[in-house]
């Protein structure tokens, strides 16, 4: 195959996989093209999506709701049981735990339900974007600071970027390094998880290329193509137990700086 | 035929980011096992530091991969 045509591929992968939805034309694009299924091929159509989702759900939960959780109203408390002892708990102690426990819920079911939308068919993986990935962890960055605000007052910012008991001359060298690694934690939170998603998506797309390409000789591929999807549904549960789990620590962290 | 010299270097740049990777998670899931395996009692906790360690590998790695999917 020649160079030229190789390169054709990539692009071609690159623009299947990657919709930049954010300019003008990705907007305007829903409100003159009548196919419907378009609309789902675009990030920002699918966060909206999955908040709609998560309003749908919690609204049905809620409706559920009697004094003995049964039906959805126990999955639900299953797993916000799950968040809280798993999560939440182990980095924060009970007491602020508490009060955070709904930010973690909210942050792993809004994850969980992009991946896994961004499995089915037609559909667009939110956060296999890195604008909302990026958008995740200001979120992150603002909680973490309200919360240290909230559990500490305005000197808990203070104590959370500056380690007490150092010389008064280090004390700005070692905040500016506590900033530092304060913003390269949430790029790291960013990237991690745009990453795994982006990357899962690229192989089971290039994969199923290769059918394209090659025709029936390839058909093979297909079993390996189901095996990646598969191993792609665990990937989809596990970021975001990860990006939920890594966020507690760093949150947790903050707000008690001895531990 | 002529391969133009910054697709060589990306394709072997994520080879070499496989390799690395492939090595740290071993590593962190290798010794994960045998703690486990040792200790029993403490699987959960081990289980969990098993995955941020693994997590921050993979993060790294994923990093040196983006580079080398834009420059490739």
């Amino acid at each position: 195959m020649s160079t030229g045509n190789q390169e054709a591929v990539s692009q071609f992968i690159n623009h299947h996989v990657m919709h930049h939805a954010g300019s003008l034309d990705a907007w305007n694009l829903p409100f003159y093209r009548i196919d419907a299924l378009e609309w789902f091929r675009y990030d920002s159509v699918m966060v909206f999506v999955v908040g709609a989702l998560l309003i749908a759900a919690a609204w049905a939960v809620r409706r559920s709701r009697t004094v003995i959780p049964k039906g959805l109203a126990a999955v639900a408390e299953a797993y916000v049981v799950f968040i809280r002892d798993q999560i939440v708990r182990p980095n924060f102690g009970d007491h602020v735990g508490h009060r955070t426990l709904s930010f973690f819920c909210t942050l792993f079911i809004f994850i969980l339900f992009s991946n896994l939308l961004g499995l089915i068919p037609l559909f667009s993986t939110a956060t296999g974007n890195v604008n909302v990935t990026a958008g995740l962890a200001t979120i992150f960055m603002a909680a973490s600071l309200v919360a240290v605000v909230h559990a500490h007052g305005w000197r808990g910012i203070k104590a959370a970027f500056v380690p007490g008991g150092l010389p008064v001359w280090l004390a700005p060298v070692m905040g500016f390094m506590e900033v530092v690694s304060f913003v390269s934690r949430a790029f790291a939170l960013t990237m991690r998880l745009f990453c795994n998603m982006l990357a899962g998506h690229i192989v089971i797309y290039s994969l199923l290329g290769l059918i394209a390409m090659f025709g029936l000789m390839a058909t093979p591929v297909m079993v390996v193509t189901i095996g990646m999807y598969v191993f792609e549904l665990f990937v989809a549960f596990l970021q975001a137990y990860v990006f939920t789990l890594l966020s507690s620590i760093f949150m947790g962290m903050m707000v008690n700086p001895e531990h | 035929m002529m391969i133009p010299l910054a697709e060589v270097s990306a394709a072997l740049g994520a080879g070499i980011v496989m390799i690395a990777a492939a090595l740290g998670i071993g590593g962190v899931c290798a010794v994960g096992l045998q703690c486990m395996a040792r200790q029993p009692e403490i699987q959960p906790k081990l289980q969990t530091a098993m995955i941020i360690g693994a997590a921050f590998i993979e993060g790294a790695a994923l990093f040196a991969l983006v580079i080398c999917l834009m420059k490739g």
